[in-house]
This record gives structure tokens, C-alpha cells and sequence, in this order.
């Protein structure tokens, strides 16, 4: 005759103990170890941001170039995050004012004149000129373990401010 | 027997119904547990984000204040025109003077004619002078109440409570206006008296520069500009403001807050600086919290042409 005998509370203590491990290491820390990706996504992102902003404030485009290999304090701030960039990238997005053409001009190509304020395109609407950032960035779980980085395209834009023109060179800063 | 029967099918069942008590026990905590991570876990990327929001945000007000300020400066290019006025008047008293000159010494019976004239130009420097200071002033301060009057607007929409998040009121920490560093004035050389031209070179009073270049007389001068001879006591301010370039027009802008210095006295600002300060509590379960600060800049529109 088979017979039941009452859990005891030390076997019952035990045996959550083990659910209660398992689920801990198997599910809640890997879960907070991955959950920091995203953060670190954000924080990237919040970066971005922040140094288009700037950039879009430069005098010049040159000056954003420079602004953006000079200060050390956003990629430092990345570094610090746990999010590695690869070739990050500087570009001017023109869209005309309607919105039905664009053009992205990158690797510190001038702008032509019928892309510059008062060309061709900004008849009878004038262009919309932002300056964007982007980058490759890989960003790690908190602790890598047998999680595989991840490799995200991070871009951020803000509105290029400087549409006026040196009266030195007679040249638009945005192309300067 | 049968009783012994019944006494252990009752002991089975009351084990069993212990047993499974206790699963569900299990499941409840597990699951309360469960909970209370990812309670904790919303909390903190709701403040996290929830800062960033808040953080962005009060950048763009700043943006915005001191926009608000900088195109009132040059409130219907009243800068750009007074500018131009000292430039013109300043080579109106030279004028004037050469004429007297040359009118006691070719035509002496003229020289009361001629000494008027040359009196009324510098009459007129100091009225200007007078003027000018005067739009400097009114510029400023409505440029300063546009930008209180912009900032009341938007520190009203700024206060929250939430359950994970408490904003403030925004506070103003600083309200400036300056001028554009490297932005001279926006008046072109002016080429009729040979003399005067090599003076102004000599002096330093205009940016030597070779074409294509705009020569323009430079901006908040400490000393001013001042005339050869006996004109000497005479002082021509000009405020710095972006010139109009090929009839292209500066138009009003956001900059980087560390492009702005001060304005030297007496001289009509370009540019308006603003600083924020925003208390933002974030619920974590304790009281943390802290202040955020955001700078804005931004420039006037520049001068327009002259007519």
C-alpha cells in the first residue's frame, strides 16, 4: 500500500530553494545582464543627440568636423557605457521644402548651388539643411558571457542653424 | 480495519491538500518576486527616461529664450541703420572739416558759411552718439523682457508629479546679452577720401583684407573710431553685427553658448545667452534626485542692406 507522507518544511525549503536558484541564475540575471542593452542603446542615442545639437550650432561645417574629432567627451562617455563605435560618420541631409527631394552630402563634400540656400531647390520653399551623425555601434551586455554583442546602427540629425554666408569668402559656412 | 482505512485515506487527502498549499505558496512568491523586479526595473527606465525627456526639453526652452532675445536686438535692422549712420556721419565731419579747410584758405570770405556747416556734422556726431546709446539701451532691455516674457510662457508647463517623477518649476540662472566673437560690423569700408581710407588701415579700424574679402570696419572698437586732426575728440562706436553678403541676410540663429562674450560698454548687444536651472526628483523608491542646467545662445539677424 502506497503511502503519502507530509512534505516537511525543511524538504519543502529546499526544494523552492532550487526552483528558486535556477530561476535566478537561468532567468533573472541574464535577463538584467541583457536588459542593460537597450539602456546602453539609449544612453548611445541620448549621445548622439546631444553632439548633433552641437554640431548643428557649429559656425562652419569644418568647425563641425573638428568639433566632432576634437571633444573627447562623447566618445569617452560611450566608452564608459560599454558601447564601442565603428567609422562614425558626419553628413548634411537637404530636404527640399515640401519634402519630396533629398540629398545626403557626407565625407565633406560641398554642397552644390542648386542644393544652397537661395539655389534652385529652394524655389519657392527654401531647404530644410540638418546635419547628421551616425555611427556602428556595438554595444555588449553587461557581462558578455555566451551573449554575442550587439552591432546597431546608431544616427541621430539636428537642424544645421548657420545659413548665412563669410563675408570673407563669400562662401555659405554651411560649405565652408 | 475499515476505520484504519478511513483514518488514512483522511491523513492522505490532508497531505496532499498540504502539499499543494504549499505549491501555490511556491507559485505566489516566485511570482510577488517576479513582480517586484520588473516593478523596480520600469521605475528606473521610466526615470531614466523620463531625465532625458526633461533634460532635452529644457535645452529647447533655452534655445528658444534666448531666440526670442536675439531677434529683438535688431528689431527692424535698428542696429544695421545706426551703424551705418556713425560710419556715414563720422565721414561726414571729416568732410565737412576738409571742406572748412579748404574754404579759409581759397575762399576766406566764405569761412562763415563753410564754419557752420562743419559745426552742424558735429552737432550731429554727438546727437547721433547720443542716439545710438540710446538704441543700444532699448535694445537690451526689450531684448532682456522678451526673454522673461518667453520664459514665464514656458516655466508654467514644466511642473509634474508622477508616480516615478517629480519636475519642477524651471528657474532662470542667468539672462545676457553680447555680441558674436570674431563677428565684426556690418558696414563696408567707405572709399571717397583717399586720406581717411589710409588712416582707418593705419589704425587698425578696418580689416585689411584682400579681395574677394569684405573690408569691413571692425566691431566694439575699445576706443572707438576716432578722426584725424583736429576732429580727434569726436568718438564713433560700431556695434558688431553680421554684415550682409552678397544680398544674403543673416538670419536670426541658435549657436553655441561659448561663442557669445560680453559686449563691451555702450555698444548694441548681437546676442543673447540664457542659463536654466530645473529641480527633477525621480522615484526610486528613496528620494534621489538633482539639478538639471541647460545654456542656450543664439545670434540676431544680421544687418540688412544698406539703403
Amino acid at each position: 500500500m502506497k503511502s503519502y507522507r507530509p512534505r516537511t518544511k525543511k524538504g519543502q525549503v529546499t526544494e523552492f530553494g532550487a526552483i528558486f536558484s535556477i530561476l535566478i541564475c537561468f532567468v533573472f540575471l541574464p535577463l538584467i545582464n541583457l536588459s542593460f542593452m537597450p539602456v546602453r542603446y539609449m544612453v548611445a542615442q541620448g549621445v548622439f543627440s546631444e553632439l548633433s545639437r552641437r554640431l548643428g550650432h557649429c559656425e562652419k561645417y569644418t568647425e563641425a568636423q573638428a568639433l566632432m574629432k576634437n571633444e573627447k567627451w562623447w566618445s569617452e562617455s560611450l566608452a564608459m557605457c560599454g558601447v564601442t563605435l565603428n567609422k562614425p560618420q558626419l553628413e548634411l541631409l537637404v530636404t527640399t521644402g515640401d519634402g519630396a527631394r533629398s540629398a545626403v552630402f557626407s565625407g565633406g563634400n560641398k554642397l552644390p548651388d542648386e542644393w544652397l540656400p537661395g539655389g534652385a531647390n529652394s524655389v519657392p520653399t527654401p531647404c530644410i539643411y540638418s546635419i547628421g551623425l551616425s555611427a556602428d555601434c556595438t554595444i555588449a551586455a553587461l557581462y558578455q558571457g555566451p551573449f554575442a554583442p550587439a552591432v546597431i546602427k546608431v544616427s541621430a540629425h539636428s537642424q544645421w542653424e548657420n545659413l548665412s554666408k563669410d563675408p570673407t569668402s563669400h562662401y555659405y559656412f554651411i560649405n565652408e | 480495519m475499515k476505520t484504519k482505512t478511513t483514518s488514512g485515506n483522511r491523513q492522505n487527502h490532508s497531505s496532499r491538500a498540504a502539499s499543494s498549499r504549499q505549491r501555490t505558496g511556491n507559485i505566489l512568491v516566485v511570482t510577488c518576486v517576479t513582480f517586484a523586479v520588473i516593478s523596480v526595473a520600469m521605475i528606473i527606465g521610466y526615470s531614466f527616461a523620463g531625465l532625458y525627456f526633461v533634460n532635452n526639453r529644457l535645452q529647447t526652452s533655452a534655445d528658444e529664450i534666448a531666440l526670442a532675445g536675439a531677434k529683438k536686438l535688431n528689431d527692424r535692422d535698428r542696429i544695421g541703420q545706426m551703424n551705418n549712420m556713425v560710419a556715414r556721419c563720422r565721414q561726414l565731419v571729416y568732410s565737412s572739416r576738409q571742406d572748412y579747410e579748404e574754404t579759409k584758405k581759397v575762399f576766406p570770405d566764405l569761412e562763415n558759411f563753410a564754419e557752420p556747416l562743419l559745426t552742424e556734422a558735429r552737432d550731429s556726431a554727438g546727437l547721433l552718439e547720443k542716439e545710438r546709446q540710446r538704441v543700444s539701451s532699448l535694445a537690451e532691455t526689450e531684448a532682456m523682457t522678451a526673454m522673461r516674457q518667453r520664459f514665464d510662457d514656458v516655466k508654467t508647463t514644466y511642473a509634474m508629479t508622477l508616480p516615478w517623477m517629480k519636475v519642477d518649476e524651471p528657474q532662470l540662472r542667468d539672462l545676457k546679452v553680447g555680441r558674436v566673437d570674431d563677428v565684426e560690423s556690418n558696414v563696408e569700408e567707405l572709399k571717397h577720401f583717399g586720406d581717411l581710407d589710409k588712416n582707418d588701415v593705419a589704425q587698425g579700424y578696418v580689416l585689411d583684407l584682400q579681395a574677394p574679402a569684405m573690408r569691413l570696419y571692425k566691431g566694439e572698437l575699445p576706443d572707438g573710431m576716432r578722426l584725424p586732426g583736429d576732429d580727434n575728440d569726436l568718438v564713433f562706436k560700431l556695434s558688431s553685427l553680421p554684415a550682409p553678403v552678397d544680398n544674403t541676410i543673416a538670419p536670426a540663429r541658435v549657436m553655441l553658448p561659448n561663442r557669445v562674450e560680453p559686449a563691451t560698454a555702450g555698444n548694441a548687444p548681437s546676442a543673447a545667452r540664457v542659463s536654466l536651472r530645473l529641480k527633477v526628483e525621480t522615484g526610486l523608491g528613496f528620494s534621489s534626485g538633482g539639478v538639471l542646467h541647460s545654456t542656450g545662445a543664439a545670434s540676431t539677424t544680421g544687418a540688412c542692406l544698406q539703403q
